[in-house]
């Protein structure tokens, strides 16, 4: 059961991570380096 | 089991910490930072992005930065990438990267092993005089370094790190994260850092050190009432202020009431037993979170001591563009003052801002139950001998429970049981 978690939770980890770089994500975060 | 001389974990922090601070080109080619394509690739641990060595993003300034968008819709203020990185990692080693990657868990496992101040008494004041005296020539030459005045710093730098150690040896023993003034102080440096960077530089140290005696004093020491004085010096020092309506008395009136609300927050967290350790989700929470998104700033990198260590001082340091030391404020001095606390604390008690600050160590920690990598403990075998504990970079008790939310997996206790009880498991 708990393997089953691992496997899902990482699965939607997969496509919350391609969702962002879909919606550009990657320019942002290098945009925003060093600002503090 | 006989025991290694270095643990594969510190062999993987160190390679770690030069991995993502790597950028040696950034000294020869004379630039503040690089931000190349890996600049834009977040790294699992909290590692400062505006470090002249950094390579990669820091997760939780990239957090909140995108949360802090102002003006767009609400899907592009959602830190997707961040939050699916966090995910990934936390289901399949828990908090492993906290031990295995993190560059500050290296720095503050090597400072614990100072052994400074562990005991009161006479070899905690002669470490309070050898810490004090090299901590006050270092914050004395950088203020001269920069060019501000000395006052500033020592007033940022030592007044509250000064006052934090004698209470300290006052209560006769150091195990700080357990003790109410450690959370007092947090409360203090935070509060006051706010009302300083919004309102008024000695208003803001007037409410800190005046949120961190009256949350004290509800802790039932006493000692502390000798810091009243200086909140009423400060107060009277300071300038006057006007924010919307309110002023004088009135703003007064309204930030005390604010900071005794605060306190009555953290002291039901305290009667409601929860550990200090449960700071680090007020820290993700709030900080991280809400006053991000709120305010547009990333509020927990202005008080982060990583940043201070990694970026803040090489670059003022270092000045390549012959212009960084001018544009230093009050605030890289709170930040500096904050660092030395936490270096001190460091070296007095094991992986203090791991285990009371850090909001990524609060995130991972969530899935230390159930992630893929664990550890199993033969209950039959185990003694309870301590020795787990003792070699623990946490200072936790994994005969209890071997897969707690402060576990970060370093498995110092699996190889070093005398009764082989504690196994890695999946």
């Amino acid at each position: 059961m708990r393997k089953v978690l691992v496997v899902v939770l990482s699965l939607i980890g997969v496509v919350i991570v391609a969702l962002g770089i879909k919606f550009g994500m990657l320019p942002v975060i290098r945009g925003f380096a060093g600002q503090i | 089991m006989a025991k290694r001389r270095i643990a594969p974990h510190r062999i993987s922090q160190i390679i770690a910490t030069v991995i993502l601070n790597g950028y040696i080109l950034a000294y020869v080619q004379g630039k503040i930072l690089y931000s190349g394509f890996l600049k834009s690739i977040p790294e699992p641990v909290l590692n400062c992005y505006g470090g002249p060595l950094s390579v990669f993003a820091c997760p939780l300034g990239s957090f909140q930065q995108i949360l802090g968008q102002q003006g767009l819709i609400w899907w592009q203020r959602v830190p997707w990438v961040i939050i699916g990185l966090f995910l990934i990692i936390g289901a399949f080693v828990g908090r492993a990267a906290c031990a295995w990657v993190c560059p500050f868990g290296l720095w503050q496992d090597l400072l614990y092993k100072i052994k400074l101040g562990k005991r009161a008494g006479t070899k905690g004041w002669l470490t309070f005089g050898v810490v004090s005296g090299i901590g006050l020539i270092a914050v004395a030459l950088l203020a001269l370094f920069v060019k501000v005045a000395v006052w500033k710093s020592l007033l940022f730098g030592w007044v509250p790190f000064i006052g934090l150690y004698l209470y300290s040896l006052y209560q006769g023993k150091m195990a700080l994260p357990e003790r109410w003034w450690f959370g007092s102080m947090l409360v203090g440096v935070g509060l006051g850092l706010l009302i300083a960077v919004k309102f008024d530089v000695s208003l803001g140290i007037a409410v800190g050190v005046g949120a961190f005696t009256l949350f004290s004093l509800l802790g039932g020491s006493r000692v502390i009432l000798l810091a009243a004085p200086l909140i009423f010096a400060l107060a009277l020092f300071g300038k006057p202020l006007q924010i919307g309506p309110f002023a004088g008395a009135e703003l007064g009136l309204i930030l005390v009431l604010g900071v005794v609300v605060l306190i009555g927050v953290f002291d039901l967290l305290l009667k409601l037993s929860l550990p200090v350790t449960s700071l680090k989700f007020v820290f993700f929470i709030l900080v991280a979170g809400i006053l991000a998104f709120f305010f547009g700033e990333p509020w927990f990198c202005k008080l982060c001591p990583q940043g201070t260590l990694e970026a803040g001082i090489p670059l003022v340091l270092w000045d390549p563009v012959q212009g960084l030391r001018s544009l230093v404020s009050w605030l890289f001095y709170y930040k500096v003052a904050i660092l030395l606390f936490v270096i001190w604390a460091a070296m007095v008690v094991k992986r203090p801002f791991c285990r009371a600050v850090c909001p990524i160590g609060a995130i991972y920690s969530l899935f230390n139950r159930t992630s893929l990598l664990r550890m199993k403990l033969d209950t039959a075998n185990c003694t309870k001998c301590t020795v787990c504990r003792r070699v623990c970079p946490m200072d936790i008790e994994p005969y209890e429970a071997p897969n707690q939310g402060e576990c970060i997996r370093c498995f110092e206790c699996v190889w070093n049981c005398p009764k082989s009880s504690l196994k890695i498991s999946t």
